[in-house]
Order: C-alpha cells, then sequence, then structure tokens
C-alpha cells in the first residue's frame, strides 16, 4: 500500500515535470495509477474478504503517535475498488477528450495526485493521517476544477469549492484532534472498538466531524460547491462526482458513524435530516437545470444526500443499502458525465433545449446513456434497483417518515432522470436553436468507457452475487452483523418493491405528462426564487467577511501612530493581566522601605506628573533629568553605587544632547488637538498592570537567584571584587559587547540622519 | 522589592506611556526616558531586597549584599537607552530640519487603505441560479 502511494506520488510529479514532452497521451500513463489499485484490490480481495485485513504500520515520529498506519478491511476495499474501477475508465476516456492542449500533462499529473489522496484517505487507519489526505484532495481539487483559469467562472468555483471545503476540513480536524484526546487513541479501528463515553466535548468533537463530512459531501447548507464544480473539465467532474472527494465525506460518516451513534445521542438524527433535505433539495434543483452537465451535478447532490444518510446512520441494515448504492452511483454516475462530455465534444453545447437527434446520430453514446440512466432510476433487472431495493428495505425498518422522504427524492430522481433522456437525446425545444445534428459518433475510448460502467451496471443487475460478499462483508466488519441485506435480481412481493414501484411509477408519469411537472415546478419555483440560493449565499458571506475585514483594519489601521502605540500596548497589558487575574495566588504587600526612599520617590512622582503639564520643551527635559538624578538616588539606596554613577552620567549627557537638538526647536510644545481622555484613561491602565503585576511576580519567586554563584566565583575566576563590574567585563561580556554595538550604531545613524542637512543648511547660507 | 519604589516605577511606566502616545516626537522622546527608567527599576526591584553595594570588599558579609545581576542588566540597559534617545533625537530633529515640524502626522498611505473598498471577483454566470419561471 505505501508503494501504491508512492506511485501515485511519482506519476503525478513526473506527469507534472515532463508536461511539455507529453500530450494528452499522458493519461495513458497516469492510468497505471487507478489500474494499479485496481489490481492490488483484485489481488488482495481474497485476503481481505476471508477475514484477515491488510495492515501495515509505517513508522514516522512513534513519540507523537504520528504513525503511516494503513488497514484496508473490506469496506475500505470496496472504495479502493470504487476509485480504482472510475479512475481506469475516466482516465482512459480522457486521453480522447482533450485536444492538444500543452497544459494537459500537468492536469493528468493532478489527476493522479488526486486519486492517490483519494486511495490513501480510505486506506489509513489514523485520524490524522486522514486529515493529510483529506486537504489533499481539497487541493488538488482546487487545481482540477479552476483548469480553465482563464474563465472567471472556473476561478471563482474552485475558490469556492476550496474555501468551504477547506473551512470543513479545519472544524474537523478540530473534531478529530479532540475525538483522539477523548477517546485515547488516534487509531480509527481503535475508536470504532472502543468509543468514548458520552459527554459535551465527545458531542463537539462529533459535531465538528460531521460538519467536516458534510462539507466535503455537499450536503445542505454546503452543497453549493458542488454544482459549481462542473466548470472543471468532464474527466475531473466525472472523477469528483462519482469516485473521490465527494465520497471521502461519504466514506468518513460511514467508518466512524458506528462509534459516533454509541457516544452522542443525536448522531442519527441529524445525519438522517441532514440527508433528506439534501436529497430533496438536490432532485427538485436537477429537474430544473437545462444544462446537462449541471441536472448531474445537481442530481449527485441528491444521490449524496441519500449515500450520507444511509452510511451515516449507524445501522447495518442501512449501511448494507448504502454500500450497494454507492457502488451502483460510481458506475452510472461516471458514465453519464462520460456520456454528457461525448455530447459537449460533438454537439458543441450541453443544454437539452437545443440538442437534437442525437439518438440517430450517436446510437452508441445513446445506449450507454440509457443503460446508465435506467440504473439511475432504478428501473427493474438494472443493478441499481437491486442496490435502492436493499436501501428500501433497510429503510422501511427505520418508520414511515424516512422511506416516505426517499420515495419522494426517488421520484424526483426517476422526473430528473427522464428530463435528462428525453432532452439530449429527444428534439429540440420550439424557440431555440437546434443543434448536434451533424454531430457524429465519437470513436474510441470516448465510447467504450462510459459503455463499459454502464454495461457493468446491467451485469451486477442481472448477477449481484458478484459484488453481494463485498458489501456483506464492508456491513458485517463495521456492525459484527451477518446478513444485514440482501442483494437479488427480483425481491418477491415485498414492501420495499411497493415503495420502488410507486416511485417508478409517479416519476414515469411525470416524465411522460411533462406539462404537469413544469406546472409544479413553476409553483414551486415561484416561491423558492424567493429563497437563496447556496452559491448567492456563499458568495454574500465572503463579500460581507471581506466588508468587515476592510472596515476592522480601517478602524484600527487609521494611520494614526497613537493609535497604533495605544493598540499595542493595550493589548500588552490586557492579555497577560487577564491571566495574572486568573492565577492570582494572594501575596503579602512588600516592606515600605527606608524613609528616604519615600522622599525620592515623592521627589521623582512629582518631577515626572510636572513633565506632564509643562508647555516649555526645556523646562520637560530639565524635569526628565530631575527624574533622573531622583531614580540614581533610589539606586544608591538599593544597594547599586555603580548605576547611581553611570545614571548621573547618562543622565546629564542626556540633557546635553537635548539642550543641543532644542535649540533648533520651538520653545513650548505645541497644545494637541484631539482630547486626551483616552490617552490618560491607557496611560493609568499600563500603571496599574505595572504595579500589580510587580506585586504578583515578586511574590511568585520561587528558585534561588544565579547570581549566588557569580557572588562565589567572582574573586578566584574574575579576579575583581566588584562583582557588577565582573560580570558586565567577564561572565556577561558579550552582553557589553552588544551595548557597544548598538552605541557604535546609534551613533553612526545620528550622525548619518542629522550632518548631512545641517552641511546643506550651512551651505546654503 | 519595596513598595515605594513600585509605585514609583508604576507612575513611571502610566506617565511615559502618555507622552509617547502624543504625536509631538519631542514629547515621545522624553516619555520614552520615562519608561526606560520605570523598567529599569522594576529590574532592579525584581532582585530581591535592597542590600549592601556588592563590592566584596573586607568586611562585607555575601549573605547580605544586593543581587549583583539586576544591576549589571540595568546598567546596559541605562547605556543603550543612551544611545537609543540620541537617535531618536537626530530622527526628531531631522524632521524639524527637513518639514518644520517634529509632529508625527499621519500615515497616508495607511488612510487610503482604511478609505478604500473592496472589490470581490463576482463572476458573470451563478452556477446555481434559480431558473426563470416562465409560468404566471
Amino acid at each position: 500500500m505505501p508503494y501504491l502511494l508512492l506511485l501515485h506520488a511519482a506519476l503525478a510529479l513526473g506527469l507534472v515535470a515532463a508536461r511539455r514532452r507529453m500530450g494528452r497521451w499522458a493519461f495513458v500513463v497516469a492510468a497505471a495509477g487507478p489500474a494499479a489499485v485496481l489490481g492490488w484490490v483484485v489481488a488482495m480481495a481474497g485476503d481481505v474478504l476471508n477475514g484477515m485485513p491488510y495492515e501495515e504500520i509505517v513508522e514516522w515520529v512513534p513519540s507523537l503517535d504520528l504513525v503511516l498506519s494503513f488497514r484496508v478491511d473490506p469496506y475500505a476495499l470496496l472504495f479502493l475498488l470504487v476509485v480504482g474501477v472510475a479512475g481506469t475508465a475516466i482516465f482512459l476516456y480522457a486521453v480522447r477528450y482533450f485536444g492538444s492542449d500543452p497544459r494537459v500533462a500537468a492536469f493528468a499529473g493532478t489527476m493522479t495526485a488526486f486519486a492517490g489522496a483519494m486511495v490513501g484517505l480510505v486506506s489509513v487507519d489514523n485520524l490524522l493521517a486522514v486529515f493529510v489526505f483529506w486537504e489533499l484532495t481539497t487541493i488538488t481539487s482546487y487545481l482540477l476544477i479552476g483548469y480553465f483559469d482563464h474563465l472567471k467562472e472556473a476561478r471563482s468555483a474552485a475558490l469556492h469549492a476550496a474555501l468551504v471545503t477547506g473551512a470543513g476540513g479545519l472544524a474537523m480536524l478540530g473534531g478529530l484532534v479532540l475525538l483522539g484526546t477523548e477517546a485515547g487513541s488516534l487509531r480509527i479501528s481503535e475508536i470504532v472498538a472502543n468509543p468514548p463515553a458520552a459527554s459535551p466535548t465527545v458531542s463537539l468533537a462529533w459535531a465538528l466531524v460531521l460538519i467536516g463530512a458534510a462539507t466535503k459531501s455537499a450536503q445542505f447548507p454546503f452543497h453549493g460547491w458542488l454544482p459549481g464544480a462542473m466548470a472543471a473539465p468532464t474527466p475531473a467532474s466525472a472523477f469528483l462526482h462519482s469516485a473521490t472527494m465527494v465520497k471521502a465525506g461519504i466514506f468518513l460518516v460511514g467508518r466512524l458513524a458506528p462509534a459516533a451513534v454509541a457516544s452522542t445521542g443525536w448522531w442519527r438524527g441529524s445525519v438522517l435530516t441532514i440527508g433528506f433535505v439534501t436529497m430533496v433539495v438536490g432532485g427538485w434543483r436537477a429537474l430544473r437545470q437545462n444544462d446537462l452537465k449541471l441536472m448531474l451535478a445537481f442530481g449527485t447532490v441528491s444521490q449524496l444526500g441519500f449515500l450520507f444518510l444511509l452510511l451515516g446512520a449507524g445501522s447495518a441494515e442501512l449501511l448494507f443499502g448504502g454500500l450497494a448504492l454507492l457502488a451502483a452511483h460510481t458506475l452510472f454516475k461516471a458514465a453519464l458525465f462520460m456520456v454528457v462530455g461525448a455530447i459537449d465534444h460533438e454537439a458543441g453545447t450541453r443544454d437539452l433545449r437545443r440538442l437534437s437527434g442525437l439518438r440517430r446520430s450517436m446510437p452508441a453514446v445513446f445506449w450507454s446513456a440509457a443503460a446508465a440512466a435506467a440504473s439511475m432510476a432504478a428501473v427493474p433487472l438494472t443493478y441499481g434497483f437491486v442496490a435502492k431495493e436493499a436501501a428500501f428495505d433497510g429503510l422501511l425498518g427505520t418508520g414511515l417518515v424516512p422511506i416516505m422522504a426517499a420515495a419522494v427524492a426517488s421520484i424526483l430522481t426517476v422526473a430528473y432522470t427522464g428530463r435528462f433522456l428525453f432532452g439530449a437525446f429527444g428534439a429540440h425545444l420550439e424557440g431555440h436553436e437546434p443543434a448536434g445534428q451533424t454531430a457524429h459518433t465519437p470513436r474510441n475510448s470516448l465510447l467504450w468507457a462510459p459503455l463499459v460502467l454502464a454495461g457493468t451496471g446491467l451485469v451486477l443487475g442481472f448477477f449481484p452475487a458478484l459484488i453481494k460478499p463485498l458489501v456483506a462483508q464492508a456491513t458485517a466488519g463495521a456492525y459484527g452483523v451477518e446478513g444485514a441485506g440482501k442483494l437479488v435480481v427480483w425481491p418477491g412481493l415485498v414492501p420495499a418493491l411497493g415503495w420502488s414501484l410507486v416511485s417508478l411509477s409517479v416519476g414515469s408519469l411525470l416524465v411522460w405528462r411533462k406539462e404537469i411537472l413544469d406546472r409544479a415546478t413553476d409553483a414551486v419555483g415561484l416561491v423558492a426564487v424567493r429563497f437563496p440560493t447556496a452559491d448567492g449565499s456563499f458568495r454574500r458571506s465572503v463579500a460581507g467577511l471581506l466588508r468587515f475585514a476592510d472596515r476592522s483594519s480601517g478602524l484600527i489601521q487609521n494611520g494614526s501612530l497613537p493609535t497604533y502605540v495605544a493598540i499595542i500596548t493595550l493589548v500588552a497589558v490586557l492579555l497577560p493581566s487577564t491571566s495574572l487575574l486568573g492565577g492570582v495566588a494572594g501575596f503579602d504587600l512588600p516592606p515600605t522601605g527606608e524613609i528616604l526612599e519615600l522622599i525620592l520617590g515623592v521627589l521623582v512622582a512629582v518631577l515626572a506628573v510636572a513633565i506632564v503639564f509643562t508647555r516649555r520643551r526645556f523646562a520637560a527635559v530639565i524635569l526628565l533629568g530631575g527624574v533622573g538624578y531622583g531614580i540614581a538616588g533610589l539606586y544608591a539606596l538599593l544597594g547599586g553605587p555603580d548605576l547611581a554613577l553611570t545614571l548621573l552620567l547618562v543622565e546629564t549627557l542626556i540633557i546635553a544632547l537635548f539642550a543641543l537638538v532644542l535649540r533648533h526647536l520651538p520653545a513650548a510644545f505645541t497644545r494637541p488637538r484631539t482630547p486626551q481622555a483616552l490617552r490618560a484613561l491607557v496611560a493609568v491602565l499600563v500603571a496599574v498592570f505595572v504595579f500589580g503585576g510587580g506585586l504578583l511576580t515578586g511574590a511568585a519567586r520561587m528558585d534561588a537567584p544565579v547570581s549566588d554563584r557569580y557572588l562565589q566565583d567572582s574573586i578566584p575566576e574574575g579576579g575583581g571584587a566588584n562583582v557588577v563590574n565582573v560580570i558586565l567585563v567577564d561572565f556577561r561580556g558579550f552582553d557589553t559587547l552588544g551595548e557597544i554595538t548598538v552605541l557604535v550604531a546609534a551613533t553612526l545613524g545620528a550622525a548619518g540622519l542629522v550632518l548631512p542637512i545641517i552641511r546643506r543648511k550651512e551651505n546654503a547660507t | 522589592m519595596s513598595v515605594v519604589g513600585l509605585a514609583v516605577a508604576a507612575l513611571l511606566f502610566g506617565i511615559g506611556t502618555y507622552l509617547i502616545l502624543q504625536r509631538l516626537l519631542s514629547r515621545v522622546i522624553i516619555g520614552l526616558g520615562l519608561v526606560s527608567h520605570g523598567a529599569n527599576l522594576l529590574i532592579i526591584l525584581s532582585g530581591g531586597a535592597a542590600g549592601d553595594p556588592p563590592v566584596l570588599a573586607e568586611g562585607v558579609d555575601p549573605a547580605r549584599v544586593a543581587d549583583p545581576l539586576p544591576q549589571a542588566m540595568v546598567l546596559t540597559a541605562i547605556v543603550i537607552t543612551f544611545g537609543v534617545t540620541a537617535f531618536l533625537l537626530a530622527l526628531a530633529l531631522r524632521s524639524w530640519l527637513l518639514t518644520g515640524s517634529d509632529a508625527v502626522e499621519d500615515d497616508l498611505e495607511d488612510r487610503r487603505i482604511a478609505q478604500e473598498r473592496p472589490t470581490v471577483e463576482q463572476p458573470t454566470v451563478d452556477n446555481d441560479m434559480h431558473e426563470e419561471v416562465t409560468a404566471p
């Protein structure tokens, strides 16, 4: 398995590197990836189905629990099979689909990376590794959807998909980390075996995971990005809609559902609700599209809703039906997308109002479309029917409401399938310019890939036993239940058949009597148009976010230096003080000190306050000097004669410097133009913070001072009795070196700033 | 650490901050000087109780001297503050000589950015558009 992933990575990088020398034939090379997956699945199927899951652990950072652990059980094997089959067919199809665009090879490389990410996602057993592959699909899908980067729609659709699934991925990361902490393990198999006990934290974790899965699988209300994603070239759409990306969310809910149901009370209800709403909304929107590809895209949304609830509900019966349906969906959806691609390629449009007479001009395409569509509508004797029977059978056990909702969605599915088939291959609508009469049946792989996939759907319809062991074993692996459902060509007279037939006949009625449907959709459309679309809401929220960012940064970054300093100061004061307040353990008031200290302190305070009120520059400088001398006195009192001396010298020098500069400046300060209350407030906050922080930290000393060693070593090692001097020139000599460097730099800088101007002025006069 | 010293340090911080928040560069420099004094004092205070000068002459009890390490650091800091003050004074002087004012004016570029409205790329086609309704 690691080698399979390496193969994908190597293919992807190689194709991107060699893109100038490879044209569309790059896809033949790229097809080696999915084909190898397919081969691996076939080779491992025997062992895995006999209860020996493939397991391998690649250690990376074992101390952080970062191990790449692979675990392929029947459940993962089914997803691998889906990726392998759809991938191989779609890659070979893409060879014919593309012209001689030089970027095609890079596109093929990206597709391979995409496929590899999906393979990794379903076969790893570590939550963090799942997340890494998850994000990899997000990034590669962004590149794939935005392939036509000269089109605004493609760029915006790619960004939409990346933002929605990326945000969901971040939510999921939070959920996965919480989940791993609560469960005490990051291994999926262990979490499913020992789900964490119910608690608010665990609930939050599951909710975040659910959001992540829902965004990835385009569940309501996050479904808006999926229809937009059809801006990608058809092979990418086909792959993304049928086997990868959207199936990642389904995979994860299916994988974790047993644990989630065990440790929360609301998971099942939420998944069912999300799934049903998505199903109906998707089906409804599909009915109202004129673009064949968009119609299929909304159809995918609808089908994903169904799969989401079947796999996520956490029951063996539903999982059985869901897995059967998942395989069916891959087969027919990939085939139908490729059919649309062929139509688009040959007729130059995908507008069903304009397409006309394609049944005669493209018979082979028509028959593959018909076979795939029959499977999608669950017509008896197709595999879609077999799978849907199993799903209905499972739903019957959950109650009347779910089965009725599923039936409504199925009616919509039948209706849009009919609309697809008759729209694409029937006559064009009046008032629209017809297109496609001159189209001819495309050759080679544009044709056989959909034919093979659609044909497989028919074969499995007659021989569902071919896939049944895989589905049954996957269900048994998740819930430990044998015989959760059955896959049979004809179920006999059971209630599920009744629901199937009702859906089928009402749906067919809607196809046959189109005017009923049109009237109904128009009536509902009048209401529905008042509600925001998912795409529209997304754009409004992004625009709103940008506006908010703009306003807030306009407010904070307003160009005024005092504002910036005030904000920085406030953050520096308020953030630590919250944690200081939280950590107050009580403190003793330190001693007041000597009376001389008090006198000097009062003197310094008075001088400092006077600085604020004086309006003469020179007076302010003298006062500053006074403060400095006062502090020097304090140092002398506190046991630092060296400090006192240095400070006296430095203060004197500073006064001299100021005097040199103030010579040029006006004598008085200009009055500030704005009120000073806010500044004073910030200043008071700072003072309170320093005082309080000093008290608390002064009381918090717990270790012996390091300077004990300096005191000890000063004479034997430094050869000096003045410990401060020895520290400066010996123990911490490099500090002093740095200090001298600063002085030199400041001197050079100051001279460079002022001297040229003064010289220029002198020359001028 | 003594309450008086701490109060002085806090007061110096407060007044220094107030002055730093002004627009006149010369007041800002004075404010910075005050904050430096406050910070240095705080470092000394954090060294523990006051004591004798840390000079190990005859008859000095090493247990009663003040902590020498903060003193060494503050000594360094005082000199560096001096260098920074000199540099800032040069800046103020340059500003005065060049513009006739030592006030810090608003950053015009920031002003312009703050007033600009964002432009969001909007595609011409809404891929998720409701179809137009034809019936009455």
